[in-house]
């Protein structure tokens, strides 16, 4: 592997890399004459190992094709990407690819495949080929995973969605990949169903070890990361901890996004005088730097 | 709702019958349609219905669920024994009445057919009843492997039935939304003749065939997501596997098999 872009790259504390985006330009080929679209323009991310990535952007800023790219589903028109330091064009790889990089979507109902929770678990494992004395531990762990054990013998339409989507991640994990994309798997949640997911996504990552990469246009869940992304009509528009990016405020508005909510009655109490510290990002932190504030009045 | 249909109305439960492996099943099932077809006396039908009978029971399943699966084919049950009762020709007449002559060959040639009916129905329900479409879609799959060789899709043909089976409730509770959403914008789907209700159809398969596509789509991308390649090197999670009572189901249809043949040298055939 060559000419690795560190410099960019604010984290470099964590493991070894294990994605790693190179200067990646895409277009999609349109079916007229007029000419193909191109939605990134030389975009370059490292993700290491363990890490908790947030990738944020507003609808169209190309933050869906980005994740696409980190197993394959799309190949760079410019660029080059690599998963484990394996080359995404490299087709003998492909099954490698993806067992090491796992992909959850949006609609918890376009990604089961069975009539039955567990027999859906395991079809990723099945396609890999494990045999099937092993099959039933992988797949009562990756249930127990995401605490989804008792449903197993259930049939996936009678569930929730947010158990769906959690039953979707635990097909993932049976696969044993090193590092989860999610590409907004909360967007058609209600509010019960996304602290379900944002609470198995915690685990994975805490317990598991799991390296997470969250696709999301929810600031509060963003927040959660070590590291936040925002990508901005197909470049990198900035990066770094959630507290340092969220702090800047002017600047996510004008790119149409917004902050955390604690982030920005912080902001509104700290321009009314108060002394509240600008890194706020959690309900809690926030209404302890009220207390605070209240105290040394 | 609509969302109720379950295809194959699968029935779980613990007998005997529920027990035995789904590839079992499907091969004692097609034994006794053949085998209905054979019987030709009285005393090989009844042993077969005898049999069916005690299968009957043996599954456990209520006998109104068998009558209901019945009362789709009552019509043609009845149908088919009229027809032959008055059209098949023999020598011992019982009953005339201006053109219409009936033999007693017709009424034992159309009593025959409305029992092999009836049973066929019977023994198709009971395989339905008693075994999921999971279960049903694996047999499928592991009996007609050796046709690989000759080069039929069995994997893509069993993943296709796994998929259909998947998303069958799923698109019927779309329907139900879009016919709702249609009907909250005025649609009027009730009421009209055939033609003006089939074209208030229209709005609403257009967008069910849209989200089809796309969730097609979406499906494809996320099986691919999960190393799908094809039946290539594919494991089971659940292997299918022959036990006692399964060795023991066949003897008993083996038996039963060879006495229908021995039976119905015993008396003259009834039916042709």
């Amino acid at each position: 592997m060559e000419n690795i872009n560190i410099t960019s790259n604010p984290s470099d504390e964590g493991g070894e890399i294990q994605i790693s985006l190179q200067n990646v330009y895409f277009e999609y080929e349109s079916n007229d004459d007029s000419p193909p679209k191109e939605v990134l323009h030389g975009i370059s991310i490292d993700i290491r190992r363990g890490e908790f990535v947030a990738l944020l952007g507003h609808n169209g800023s190309g933050k869906s094709t980005v994740a696409k790219h980190m197993n394959a589903i799309l190949l760079p028109s410019g660029g080059k990407v690599y998963v484990a330091g394996m080359d995404t064009f490299n087709d003998s790889l492909l099954t490698e690819i993806r067992r090491t990089v796992g992909m959850v979507f949006q609609n918890p109902d376009n990604q089961l495949v069975a009539t039955i929770v567990e027999e859906d678990v395991a079809f990723g494992p099945e396609n890999l080929g494990v045999p099937s004395a092993e099959m039933r531990q992988i797949v009562d762990d990756a249930l127990k995973a995401v605490g989804m054990y008792e449903y197993r013998r259930h049939a996936p339409h009678k569930l929730s969605g947010g158990q769906k989507q959690r039953v979707a991640i635990a097909g993932i994990i049976a696969m044993r990949p090193k590092c989860i994309v999610f590409d907004e798997p909360t967007a058609m949640l209600d509010p019960r169903g996304r602290q379900e997911v944002m609470e198995a996504i915690d685990k994975l990552k805490n317990e598991l070890g799991i390296t997470v990469v969250l696709i999301t246009h929810y600031m509060d869940e963003a927040a959660r990361a070590d590291r936040v992304i925002i990508i901005n009509d197909g470049r990198l528009l900035t990066q770094g901890k959630p507290s340092e990016v969220f702090s800047h405020i002017d600047m996510l508005r004008e790119h149409h996004l917004d902050v955390p909510q604690a982030t920005e009655l912080a902001q509104y109490l700290r321009a009314a005088g108060y002394d509240i510290p600008e890194d706020v990002l959690t309900p809690e932190e926030c209404a302890k730097a009220i207390m605070a504030a209240k105290q040394s009045e | 709702m609509i969302s109720d249909i379950t295809i194959g109305q699968f029935m779980p439960g613990k007998s005997f019958i529920h027990k035995l492996d789904p590839r079992m099943k499907i091969i004692l099932m097609t034994a006794v349609i053949v085998f209905v077809f054979l019987a030709k006396n009285l005393m090989s039908m009844g042993t077969l219905l005898g049999f069916v009978a005690l299968a009957m029971l043996l599954s456990r399943i209520p006998l109104r669920m068998y009558f209901k699966g019945l009362k789709a084919i009552w019509f043609l049950v009845f149908f088919t024994a009229a027809l032959n009762m008055l059209y098949i020709k023999g020598e011992h007449v019982v009953f005339q009445y201006k053109a219409i002559t009936i033999y007693e060959e017709a009424l034992w040639q159309s009593g025959f057919i409305a029992v092999r009916l009836v049973m066929i129905v019977i023994i198709s329900s009971m395989l339905t009843y008693t075994t999921s479409p999971t279960d049903l879609t694996a047999a499928i799959e592991r009996l007609l492997a050796p046709f690989k060789l000759l080069g039929m899709p069995v994997h893509e043909l069993a993943m296709m039935m796994t998929i259909a089976l998947r998303f069958i409730p799923t698109l019927l509770e779309e329907t139900e939304k879009i016919m709702n959403a249609q009907k909250a914008r005025g649609a009027d789907l009730e009421s009209g003749g055939v033609i003006r209700r089939a074209k208030a159809l229209i709005p609403i398969l257009i967008p069910l065939f849209i989200s089809s596509f796309r969730r097609a789509f979406d499906l494809a991308t996320a099986m691919d997501c999960r190393c799908y390649t094809g039946g290539k090197g594919r494991t089971r999670l659940n292997v299918l596997k022959y036990r006692f009572r399964d060795v023991l189901a066949f003897i008993l249809m083996a038996g039963l098999c060879a006495g229908v043949i021995y039976l119905n040298t015993l008396a003259p055939a009834l039916i042709r």
